[in-house]
């Protein structure tokens, strides 16, 4: 038995159902961003795809990397605050200096020679609010069942974050709002203090959503897509067509007909339709289950874990894989209101999967280093698969 | 601290668990939710969206003489037409964001991506500068109008499809394709090609824009010459463009099929030409030339003056364009007098050789003063004919009385249709007895107040050459197959009905209508052909008055109808002019015997007929040709 001071770095089941689970969402996306990226012109052709296969490969080192390193030097007081002051500044700056895409301002965009790397600063911000709020919540002392000392602080620093991102992406504001909430909460921020968020979350959203029409126009199409499907209804309507064309079990790999110039972003924000239309119900399913592996697993580990910063590290993480997969594929099946968010893991994205596989990276690293979790694994011979839901005996 | 957190955290495990697991359950129920409830229709809808049915245009069969040559054909062509979206895209290639995310250009409301350019003046200009050069490029080779190209392609920029010009030959697409022009495409489609220009152009008459045929040939086997379109299903992107063409729902066009007419473009070809001749010379408004095989019926040429470009129909005076020789009836005057002897001594009112006075040219029947254009005292029943004397038609017509004279226009065909599988074809007019006034018996057998068409004539003129047999004309010998397989064979000719004893006809050439070629009073001296046993009469009928009653002064018909040789006579030509100047000529002997001999001569020639006279081919000062 590790003592809870200097646990020691094992590879126990859930870790390796978690690796496991992973990899199979990377290789799913991989695969489907080659067949989303199939085109009527040659020139236009697997464009994304020649991205991500190198995506790809870099995102499980960075797994691998922020899996071996002690999650413990995350719970510095200057590592928060610097992450902090990063994601502000970052941020901010997006808003004046990003590259404007589809009406938006939500990339920065650098080019490596041949190889352009976008950036998002808000996929930056999901983390570091994560880890700010696990090390404040996990701060020895009283102060968070305080109102001013506990839940004041955290609310400046959620508007601050969550007013900054929604100005150009209200959805992941919407989500890191839910991931900080669900936080606050879980880290023993009274509950009537919460309350009082509720008034201007609402104002902000309503202030929000008068000053930009269009999403006026995204809820009113949530009501009934088919009112205009060629305008504002079109990426649900065509979202649908491709999951109505895929039936049960599929067209086929490669045989959808939907991501050729008629689903739009079909390997990002609507990837979960190519994917329901190539391998239908079965296949949306099974990428369903892997998402409920990843999140239950993610779960266990805040469950079992040794302290407070790796349970709110771990929960803040899994809300936020959870969240954001229920999310994209609530509005992939026209159950959610339009918001433009990818799916983690799967979807095509430089920065996006790089910190979405850093943060699986961190959560890895707490599982390993959890005393409970490895001393399931002592009780079973070695090189021998466990279910990972197993009590230990 | 361990111990202190670790029900907290059972806790939040236990519930988030719970929650997500059911959230994720009602997700999967929820794509199952909208398999049952709409996975059908949704299907369907996106397969509407994908999938574009394709014409596949049929080859329009030919139309070729009795031996194969071409009279119209149908060559590879295409329909040239523009992507204007393609060009104003095109225009902008240097946008790296239009290249770099190709497909938000489709997803996007072309409105709303055009807004959200950063400079929209900029594309407008390059958009501008594009339309231009395709405009400059394509405009000598489409021969049309830069501006117009540039206003076609400008109209609406949002639009993937304009036509630019229709029916392209093949050498013009390749030169544009040289050009590599982006965002001009072709339609393939067949050129229907007329490769005689205006060579028997009233048997084809050309198509409209869709290759459907509008007269004659082109109109009447419309049906079997456009063969039936092919279908493919594309499956298309976002764009419209096609992916992949799908195997299935694929049917193959049927190409049209091929006419084989019974004209020969070599006897048409001079037939033409001596027809034209002739309506020059004697400044005539048209004419109008025949060329039949007496023993079928079938037309070896058919020609009219002025001719015309196929090509260009639609676009034609209906005076030229019409085949006047079954459309527009006329009192076929003079000519008609060798139906109604025929019929008068077939009936046996008359004798050969008997005499008949002829009251030296004034007389008074039933009222009405006739003359001839010479005065006859006796002349006998050939000379009637030969001479052609309207009071010994009228003795003849009062001896046949209406009943008989009646019924000999209508079994010689006349006030019907022949038949002919042309398009427009007249019946002419007959009266019927009861309409007939106490005038009628002796205007009809000098050829008035009875409207035929010049078909008709030739038609019971060939009866008489045949030896009694009235023919069914006939334009065409068999309809093949695209392969060349024979479909439908019409070469058998059809006989409608006997109009005349095989005596009666014989009698008729070689001691009536001979004579009037070779009799030293005859009125088509001008058609001898030394050697040969021309025979035929001419005629020279008063057209009615075009502005009021009556007959015209100056407008006549000129016309001539002969066959040779006289035993077994190969071919039947009549040739009409209409309106010729009257100052010049107008009796029929004069404006249209020489046509006639001019075409008999090389007719005879062609179908290497041998001379059937001799004598007089010793006599002849000179050769026909």
């Amino acid at each position: 038995m590790n003592t809870p001071d200097a646990p020691c770095f094992r590879l126990n089941p859930t870790v390796r159902w978690l690796f496991a689970a992973t990899l199979a969402l990377m290789g799913v996306g991989l695969l489907m961003v080659y067949s989303a990226g199939m085109s009527a012109d040659p020139s236009e052709r697997f464009v994304m795809f020649q991205r991500q296969i190198v995506y790809v490969p870099l995102a499980v080192g960075v797994l691998l990397v922020a899996m071996r390193l002690p999650y413990q030097w995350l719970n510095r007081w200057y590592v928060v605050l610097g992450l902090l002051a990063l994601t502000v500044v970052l941020l901010a700056a997006v808003l004046r200096f990003g590259a404007e895409v589809n009406g938006a301002r939500r990339w920065f965009r650098f080019s490596l020679g041949a190889f352009d790397l976008s950036v998002q600063p808000s996929e930056v911000a999901k983390l570091c609010l994560i880890l700010c709020f696990a090390w404040f919540l996990s701060r020895p002392g009283d102060h968070v069942r305080s109102f001013l000392r506990g839940f004041v602080p955290l609310a400046v620093m959620l508007a601050i974050v969550c007013g900054l991102v929604a100005r150009q992406d209200l959805g992941t504001a919407v989500l890191l709002g839910a991931v900080g909430a669900v936080m606050m909460v879980a880290g023993g921020v009274q509950l009537f203090h919460m309350a009082t968020l509720v008034p201007p979350a609402v104002a902000a959203m309503y202030v929000l959503i008068v000053y930009e029409p269009y999403r006026l126009t995204r809820l009113m199409t949530y009501l009934d897509p088919w009112k205009d499907p060629e305008d504002a209804g079109y990426h649900v309507t065509q979202s649908l067509m491709a999951i109505g064309s895929g039936g049960w079990f599929g067209r086929g790999l490669g045989h959808g007909m939907q991501k050729l110039g008629h689903l739009p972003e079909d390997t990002t924000d609507f990837i979960f339709s190519v994917i329901s239309e190539e391998m239908g119900v079965a296949g949306a399913a099974m990428v369903i289950l892997l998402f409920a592996v990843v999140v239950l697993l993610g779960l266990r580990v805040v469950g079992r874990s040794d302290n407070r910063f790796a349970m709110l590290t771990a929960l803040g993480i899994v809300l936020w894989i959870g969240l954001q997969a229920v999310i994209n594929i609530g509005v992939a099946t026209a159950a959610l209101p339009t918001k433009g968010i990818s799916l983690p893991l799967v979807s095509y994205g430089g920065s996006g999967l790089l910190l979405t596989a850093g943060a699986l990276g961190v959560l890895m690293s707490i599982a390993a280093r959890t005393a409970e979790l490895n001393s399931v694994g002592d009780d079973r011979a070695a090189g021998t698969m466990t279910l990972p839901g197993m009590r230990a005996a | 601290m361990t111990q202190q957190h670790q029900p907290a955290a059972r806790r939040t495990q236990f519930l988030l668990t719970v929650g997500f697991s059911l959230v994720f359950a009602a997700l999967i129920g929820w794509l199952a939710a909208i398999q049952i409830r709409s996975g059908g229709a949704l299907a369907r809808r996106a397969e509407r969206q994908h999938t574009v049915l394709k014409t596949i245009p049929p080859f329009r069969g030919h139309i070729v003489d009795r031996i194969g040559r071409p009279m119209a054909v149908t060559v590879d062509g295409c329909t040239v037409f523009a992507d204007p979206k393609f060009i104003h895209q095109y225009g902008r290639a240097g946008d790296a964001a239009e290249a770099a995310s190709p497909r938000d250009g489709a997803a996007a409301a072309p409105g709303a991506a055009l807004a959200s350019l950063a400079d929209a003046q900029y594309v407008d200009e390059k958009y501008q500068a594009n339309r231009a050069r395709v405009a400059r490029d394509l405009a000598p080779l489409l021969a049309m109008e830069r501006a117009d190209i540039e206003a076609i392609v400008g109209a609406d920029p949002h639009k993937q499809f304009v036509r630019l010009k229709r029916g392209v030959d093949g050498a013009t697409r390749d030169a544009i394709q040289q050009l590599r022009l982006r965002g001009v495409g072709f339609e393939s489609e067949g050129l229907r090609c007329y490769p005689n220009g205006t060579l028997a152009a009233h048997l084809v008459c050309g198509v409209g824009a869709d290759n459907q045929g509008l007269g004659a040939l082109e109109y009447q086997y419309d049906e079997r010459l456009r063969g039936s379109a092919g279908q493919r299903v594309l499956d298309v992107d976002g764009r419209r463009r096609a992916v992949w063409i799908r195997t299935d729902g694929y049917v193959p066009a049927r190409d049209g099929q091929l006419i084989v007419t019974t004209i020969d473009l070599a006897i048409q070809s001079f037939t033409e030409k001596a027809l034209a001749a002739a309506v020059e010379r004697y400044k005539a408004r048209g004419g109008s030339a025949l060329v039949m095989d007496p023993s079928t019926g079938e037309i070896l040429a058919l020609a009219n003056c002025p001719s015309f470009d196929p090509a260009q129909y639609a676009q034609t005076d209906p005076y030229v364009a019409r085949n006047r020789l079954l459309t527009d009836p006329y009192e076929p005057g003079s000519t008609f007098k060798c139906f109604i002897s025929t019929a008068a001594l077939q009936a046996g009112v008359v004798k050969p050789n008997e005499s008949i006075f002829c009251h030296n040219g004034h007389v008074v029947i039933d009222g009405r003063r006739m003359t001839d254009h010479h005065p006859f005292g006796s002349l006998s029943f050939q000379d009637v004919v030969v001479r052609s004397s309207n009071i010994g038609m009228a003795v003849l017509g009062k001896r046949l009385g209406n009943e008989r004279l009646h019924e000999a226009c209508v079994r010689f065909g006349f006030g019907t249709k022949t038949g002919v599988t042309l398009p427009g074809e007249a019946p002419g007019l007959v009266y019927p007895l009861e309409r007939w006034h106490k005038w009628s018996a002796t205007s009809i057998p000098m050829g008035y107040e009875i409207l035929v068409t010049p078909l008709q004539v030739a038609t019971a003129f060939s009866s008489i050459a045949n030896g009694g047999q009235l023919m069914k004309p006939s334009i065409t010998r068999s309809v093949c197959a695209a392969d060349g397989t024979v479909v439908e064979d019409h070469s058998e000719p059809t006989v409608v009905r006997r109009v005349m004893s095989e005596e009666t006809a014989r009698y008729m050439r070689h001691e009536v209508l001979h004579e009037v070629v070779w009799g030293d009073h005859g009125t088509g001296k001008q058609a001898r052909i030394p050697g040969y046993g021309v025979f035929g009469k001419t005629g020279t009928a008063k057209k009615k008055n075009p502005t009021g009653g009556g007959y015209s002064s100056n407008l006549y018909v000129g016309s001539f109808i002969a066959a040779a040789p006289l035993d077994h006579p190969r071919v039947v030509v009549m040739v009409m002019i209409d309106e010729p100047q009257r100052s010049i000529a107008y009796y029929g002997g004069t404006v249209a015997a020489p046509a006639v001999r001019e075409i008999l001569a090389k007719c005879l020639g062609y179908l290497h007929v041998s001379p059937d006279e001799p004598a007089r081919v010793a006599s002849s000062p000179r050769r026909p040709h």
